[in-house]
């Protein structure tokens, strides 16, 4: 972000406050806004100095400093939350029972290249994802740390199988005349 | 906490995209569609938009947004937004949004002010206003290849007090804004495939950098 400078600024009339010296919270009423943005170099990029058209709804729920000002600072606010800690992709060896076997590979660590095995239970697969439970499929494994609201720490496991684009007629169609085509060209049809 | 969004800008028709759509397509299993449906809020032709679980759906005629508040899930994420541009293979898109946004609790107020000073400093304000706050910070970096910009916002948590939030916004513009270029899907799948993992890494450290500041 090094080739910024200050572009736009918005004020408003209306900059009282009851606590001088906060740079953050001082409002009672909107204090002002700061864009600072670089000009857009191609008329695509153009809207950085206002809303962006693919800018999350739920990051446009920007708080009103008023909102914050009521909370009760002596308890801070707290929510659930669940941090990853290390990620995995697998592909299923084997199914047998409740058990499946897996080829892991790190996602935490892409640049490590070996691939590690595990055995897992399928009370630990979701539902949804038991009939996805088959040799070859493919699937995420997280383990991470979850703190609740009342500051409870534990870990977990979540593994979520993958639902791959399912194959229309068409994709098949190309796929065979791909082959159709690599096969004649290698004097194998 | 965090959040995980993915939003195209294009054509796309909300009356469509009920949950029973995505059970057809097999891209939800039986519990995702009943708690889809639990979630519902609206499907009609000018909105669509319902929650199962980690996810949030919302459909206008011209964004199609894909919301995750569980970091856990975000492959997961990318995978139902290929899957379902796979399947609206022929819909005409404009842009796409990489979106992260990361709340952090600070230690105290102080530590919340002292970010704000370092961010945007009261001096020049001096004389000017008194007493101001910093509501939002915008910086932006526009990108030439494919065009478009990383756009960063920061301001005081509504969600969590004392908190700070910082939003990224990695637009991608995929089609000229006098549609004399036009995108398909498939644009969508590869910028995805292409961009997603460095969008990614940048909505973990530059919250990191900027929260460190403190």
């Amino acid at each position: 972000m090094s080739d910024t400078a200050v572009d736009v600024l918005r004020f408003s009339e209306e900059s009282r406050s009851s606590e001088k010296g906060s740079a953050w919270l001082s409002a009672e009423n909107e204090a002002f806004t700061l864009v600072s943005a670089r000009p857009a170099r191609t008329a695509e990029a153009a809207p950085i100095a206002g809303s962006s058209p693919t800018q999350s709804l739920a990051a446009d729920e920007v708080p009103s400093v008023r909102g914050v000002w009521k909370a009760d600072l002596r308890f801070p606010r707290r929510l659930p939350v669940t941090v990853p800690l290390q990620e995995w992709e697998g592909v299923v060896d084997w199914v047998e029972g409740d058990e499946f076997g897996a080829t892991l590979a790190d996602m935490t660590r892409p640049d490590a290249h070996e691939l590690e095995q595990d055995t897992f239970s399928m009370e630990e697969v979701r539902r949804d994802d038991e009939e996805l439970v088959k040799p070859g499929a493919a699937f995420y494994w997280t383990i991470a740390l979850v703190t609740s609201d009342v500051g409870q720490r534990s870990y977990a496991s979540f593994i979520r199988f993958r639902r791959l684009p399912a194959w229309r007629t068409q994709d098949v169609r190309e796929a065979r005349e791909r082959a159709s085509e690599l096969a004649r060209r290698l004097n194998l049809a | 906490m965090s959040t995980a969004s993915v939003v195209v800008v294009g054509t796309f028709e909300p009356q469509v995209f009920h949950p029973s759509w995505f059970a057809s397509h097999d891209l939800f299993g039986d519990d995702t569609l009943a708690a889809a449906l639990q979630g519902l809020q609206l499907v009609h032709r000018d909105y669509a938009a319902f929650t199962a679980g980690w996810l949030n759906i919302k459909v206008e005629p011209h964004r199609f947004e894909f919301l995750t508040t569980e970091t856990v899930y975000d492959a997961d994420l990318r995978d139902l937004v290929v899957n379902t541009f796979t399947l609206l293979s022929t819909s005409s898109v404009r842009a796409v949004g990489l979106n992260h946004e990361a709340h952090y609790l600070m230690d105290d107020l102080d530590a919340l002010n002292e970010l704000g000073y370092r961010l945007a400093p009261r001096e020049p304000w001096e004389g000017i206003l008194n007493g101001q706050g910093l509501q939002a910070l915008v910086v932006a970096e526009p990108r030439d290849d494919p065009p478009g910009y990383l756009r960063v916002q920061v301001g005081p948590s509504g969600r969590i007090t004392p908190g700070v939030v910082i939003s990224l916004n990695d637009h991608f513009q995929l089609a000229d804004s006098d549609e004399t270029k036009l995108a398909e899907a498939s644009d969508v799948l590869s910028l995805l495939a292409d961009r997603w993992e460095e969008a990614k890494a940048r909505g973990r450290s530059i919250p990191e950098k900027l929260v460190g500041l403190a």
